[in-house]
């Protein structure tokens, strides 16, 4: 079986879950047995995979298979359906709130019931004891069933809280006690298997490497070996590291590997990878999205043990097969940039080239899609803002909010543009080639200066060069001929993400791995040659 | 069905759990079916239970019930092979008879403590954190299976107990949650009983509704309240024939003030009871001087079984020779100091006396006061502290004692002296109330001294240890005395109580 490993899949997904989401679906179409892992629990777990297409026997969470709640048939239960043991309890809503107040007939309080709004469904309640004691919050798992109850101390934090079977066995149990320093801390971890046994763990990471052995030990075959693909870096790096019996083991690099994606060589590693690139002969593989990452990370670390170019963009055959529209039928000089409006985007460059371009082409326009971060009270868009302001561009450039209507703004657009500091691929840009989006880009790593082909899809200038950019664009403009060349350009090179291609670097990683298994084995003690 | 009611059967037993459970006994032997109710948690019951000849049928516990493991029969359950440990990952590491450790790259994870009084026996499971501190424990009950299980707050104290029935599932939750700053027990849920939540804020709210759903499931109920703390629960009880209070001790003081907990069967509660039941006459009489309109009935304490009635008297020769006992808690109340130093008298004139305690105690420092005075008078050779013994073998203890002493403040009726009697042994006893003058005549089954008098009583042992014949007339009028309280007498006299 192939894992591919990551906390959750939350509503705001980062190109992680994305890179996943097309994985999993790709190895669906290659009927490639695989699974997610979602290491971490959530109420809402069945109701975020659900939403992008992840069907329960897609994914493993971590929780569920501990709590015996892999398949559960969903039912919706309804403050009304509560038995809080207390008779002629009133309900009072308090929807501002978006609860209930479960009270006595002299008003005291029992229970506070937090609904969803939309479906009157119970997200959670709030259990209170007949002194008026806030006792034990219970949380209701998407499918109908108390899945968490977290007991609280006499003054008012979480004590314990415990996991638990539909049936309500209890399967995991976390503690939180003082340390030496008076700091609350997780102190413990408690697993109650199903047939009774009970094991003990430190932190969360070490029932995580149980986990990964209980899988190991579950998918067990002697024709291949299971795979671990390691999608965020700390949930189990230390996990793989110490497994009980051999596996395929991969970190899969999602960003730069160096914390200075323009100085690979020299600038101090990530810090998000710097254990697994400081262990990584220990692993079976490394994966990384572009061929340049490849070539950077392998002349840096000159590790022993295999490295894979695999793009985690995948441009689905439906658009790829998509009628192609002409430069002519799109929206002259309508530039698009699809990002987070956030400090490593640079989105204010952008800007600063649009404001060039726009003195000598002055029907350019900037939409900008995205949500604005918030970090440091909004400063990337305040930088953009500030540009437009300067550069009176108001009528130019506009913040467009997040759509999801990409195939309507892309096949309108006629350009791409794209300023950012680091990039670990960019599925964006991939989205704006497979459109036709003629693509300017600052030669930044990873991803963007590989996905844009300088003189093929669009241009590539020097990191931080917004005239060049502006010069690019304002070129390609003043010559419908070159526009056209880029955008069929564009479209082509878009096929270098194809299913059909991307499978291919897949299996050379799957070959590979099976290519171990029979050394592997082997070596198991249990396995080895015994002379009589 | 009968159902006799108090908190606990214990390890350390006192007169009110031993008179529950042999009135119990006594009614079964007689095929008029009765219970021994408790309401306290112990997951030792059963082997307390066969410590005072109850079997389990003969015992209903509140949390047993709630548990529906009333007809669960014991099952060892030795830590060697104890399913919960994963020997693949762990290692079991003994520590000597009391627990063992489960131990993981040296560290101790858990602590297997070991069922008392066994060997080796899984008793409970203490679960460790990575501060060292206690994060959880799984309680097991006698009968060998997991019955309950304990988390705790951070600062260590208890925080929830969750009881379990025989699939694992949890049945009732008991919390501990702060009331004006102090933690304490506030809640107990019942969990899907018959399909439903039940939440109460006390243990004896639970315990009434226990009460309640037992009454239905039997007829012609009879209940009685054998403990003071049971009193004004057992009197909301519905569907009963009828309702007693049962007295186990004296009432009042004496200036005849009534002590504290029993004004709720004299007065707040009086009207909800069919009556009060004491041990003798004299205690009736002291109970209507006070409150005349009660209904006060006389039933023993005490039944000696006819099978015990039917054994051969045990001669002085088969016993040994100067033994004195006393039996009893060893509390104030009992005044055990006064026997003690009547005994060091009597021990200067009679080479050959000795003298043996048997009886719990929770006053420590009176039994250190009391080693501290055998020491002084260097008498460590003469003076047995024994521990607390069984029934069964309590009879041992009665066969080879030749005297036994009572100095106690009072005797509702004096069991153990009715129990030493039914072992032929004569009684040397202060004058109290309100058992003693009718237990023990001048000269024929012993002597009552003025109470307090120490020269008197040391003066009348002198004299039955010095006079085998005086002794052997004694004792044969002990064992005369104790056939009054024959199993078949005093079942009569509570059939009639309950008849009326």
């Amino acid at each position: 079986m192939i894992f591919f490993i990551n906390a959750q899949m939350p509503e705001k997904k980062s190109g992680i879950e994305h890179a996943q989401i097309k994985r999993i679906n790709l190895f669906k179409k290659m009927k490639q047995d695989a699974r997610i892992i979602l290491r971490d629990w959530n109420s809402e777990t069945h109701r975020l995979t659900k939403l992008v297409g992840i069907e329960d026997d897609d994914f493993i969470s971590m929780f569920d298979y501990y709590q015996e709640a892999m398949h559960v048939k969903r039912q919706i239960i309804k403050p009304a359906d509560l038995d809080f043991g207390v008779p002629d309890l009133k309900l009072v809503s308090d929807l501002d709130h978006r609860r209930y107040l479960a009270e006595t007939a002299e008003g005291q309080l029992v229970a506070r019931i937090n609904i969803d709004l939309n479906d009157d469904r119970v997200l959670s309640t709030e259990l209170f004891d007949g002194f008026g004691n806030l006792y034990r919050v219970d949380q209701y798992d998407y499918r109908g069933f108390v899945s968490l109850s977290q007991w609280y101390t006499p003054d008012n934090q979480i004590g314990t809280e415990e996991w638990k079977t539909p049936s309500g066995r209890t399967a995991i149990e976390a503690f939180s006690r003082q340390n030496m320093r008076g700091e609350m801390k997780q102190s413990g971890w408690k697993l109650t298997t199903t047939t009774g046994q009970v094991y003990q763990f430190d932190t969360i990471e070490e029932l995580t490497k149980h986990f990964f052995d209980d899988l190991n030990d579950e998918f067990w075959s002697v024709e291949e070996p299971n795979i671990f693909i390691l999608d965020r870096d700390h949930l189990g790096d230390w996990a793989l590291l110490n497994m009980e019996k051999p596996a395929y083991r991969v970190i899969h690099l999602h960003n730069s590997h160096a914390s200075d994606a323009q100085n690979p060589m020299k600038s101090t590693l990530n810090q998000h990878y710097e254990y697994a690139l400081n262990s990584m002969n220990r692993y079976d593989a490394f994966i990384s999205a572009t061929k340049k990452q490849t070539k950077d990370v392998k002349a840096r670390l000159k590790p022993q043990i295999k490295m894979f170019t695999i793009p985690v963009g995948i441009v689905p055959d439906q658009l790829l097969n998509a009628p192609r529209i002409p430069v002519e039928d799109r929206q002259f000089g309508k530039i698009v940039a699809f990002a987070r409006i956030a400090w490593e985007k640079h989105l204010d460059d952008l800007v600063r080239a649009v404001a060039i371009v726009h003195k000598t082409v002055p029907a350019v326009s900037l939409d900008l899609y995205g949500y604005a971060d918030g970090s440091n009270n909004y400063e990337a868009k305040r930088l953009v803002e500030q540009v437009i302001k300067e550069e009176h561009l108001e009528d130019v450039v506009k913040f467009k909010g997040y759509t999801t209507d990409v195939d309507a703004v892309e096949n309108n657009a006629m350009m791409f543009g794209l300023t950012s500091r680091m990039e670990g691929f960019n599925l964006a840009v991939m989205e704006g080639i497979a459109h036709g989006l003629i693509s300017f880009s600052y030669d930044v790593n990873y991803g963007p200066n590989e996905i844009v082909e300088n003189d093929v899809n669009g241009n590539v200038v020097p990191y931080g060069d917004y005239e060049a950019l502006a010069g690019a664009m304002i070129k390609v403009l003043q010559d419908p001929k070159l526009a056209q060349k880029y955008s069929t350009g564009a479209y082509d090179s878009a096929e270098r993400y194809s299913d059909a291609n991307v499978w291919k670097a897949w299996k050379r990683l799957l070959r590979d791995a099976k290519a171990s298994w029979p050394a592997k084995l082997a070596a198991m003690p249990e396995n080895r040659e015994v002379h009589k | 069905m009968k159902y006799f009611v108090s908190r606990s059967i214990y390890t350390f037993n006192s007169g009110t759990e031993h008179s529950q459970a042999n009135r119990t006994i006594m009614f079964n032997e007689h095929n008029d079916a009765a219970r021994y109710i408790t309401r306290d948690y112990n997951r030792l019951w059963v082997r307390d239970a066969e410590r005072v000849n109850l079997s389990s049928n003969e015992v209903l516990n509140m949390y047993d019930y709630f548990q529906g493991t009333t007809e669960v029969a014991v099952t060892q359950n030795p830590i060697r092979a104890f399913s919960q440990i994963a020997f693949n990952e762990y290692q079991l590491v003994d520590h000597g008879p009391n627990y063992s450790t489960i131990d993981h790259a040296g560290r101790q994870l858990a602590r297997i403590n070991i069922l008392p009084g066994t060997v080796g026996l899984v008793g409970d499971v203490e679960y460790y954190d990575r501060f060292d501190t206690l994060t959880s424990r799984d309680n097991f009950d006698w009968r060998g299976f997991k019955s309950s299980v304990d988390y705790f707050h951070p600062n260590g104290a208890l925080g929830s107990r969750r009881f379990l029935n025989q699939d694992g599932d949890v049945v009732l939750e008991n919390i501990y949650m702060n009331i004006d700053g102090q933690l304490q027990p506030t809640m107990w849920k019942l969990i899907n009983y018959q399909g439903r939540d039940y939440r109460f804020d006390t243990e004896d709210q639970l315990f009434l509704f226990f009460l309640n759903e037992v009454m239905k499931t039997t007829q012609d109920n009879v209940i009685v309240s054998d403990h003071r703390d049971t009193d004004y629960v057992v009197a909301d009880v519905q569907n009963v024939q009828s309702k007693w209070v049962a007295f186990h001790g004296l009432h009042a003081d004496n200036h005849g003030m009534p002590f504290a907990a029993f004004t709720v069967a004299l007065e707040t509660r009086a009207n909800d009871f069919d009556g009060i039941i004491v041990p003798t006459t004299k205690q009736k009489d002291a109970i209507l001087r006070d409150f005349n309109q009660l209904n006060v009935k006389v039933g023993s304490d005490i039944a000696i079984s006819e099978k015990h009635l039917a054994e051969e008297e045990v001669w002085l020769r088969d016993r040994i020779e100067g033994r004195i006992i006393f039996s009893g808690r060893l509390e104030a109340d009992k005044r055990p100091m006064e026997a003690l130093q009547a005994f060091l008298k009597v021990a200067k004139l009679v080479p050959k006396a000795t003298f043996e305690f048997r009886g719990y105690t929770n006053d420590q420092q009176l039994l250190n006061d009391m080693k501290q005075v055998v020491n002084q008078n260097n008498m460590q050779e003469r003076v047995i502290f024994g521990e607390y013994l069984t029934d069964s073998e309590m009879e041992e203890f009665y066969n080879k004692a030749q005297v036994i002493v009572n100095t106690s403040v009072g005797e509702a009726q004096g069991m153990h002296l009715i129990e030493a009697m039914g072992h032929g042994i004569p009684v040397v006893a202060y004058d109290t109330n309100y058992a003693i003058n009718g237990l023990v005549e001048n000269d024929v089954n012993g002597y009552v001294v003025t109470n307090g008098d120490q020269d008197q009583m040391a003066h009348r042992l002198q004299q039955i240890l010095d006079n085998n014949v005086l002794w052997s007339k004694l004792s044969k009028a002990a064992y005369q005395k104790a056939r009054e309280f024959s199993s078949e007498q005093i079942y009569k006299q509570w059939r009639n109580i309950f008849q009326n």
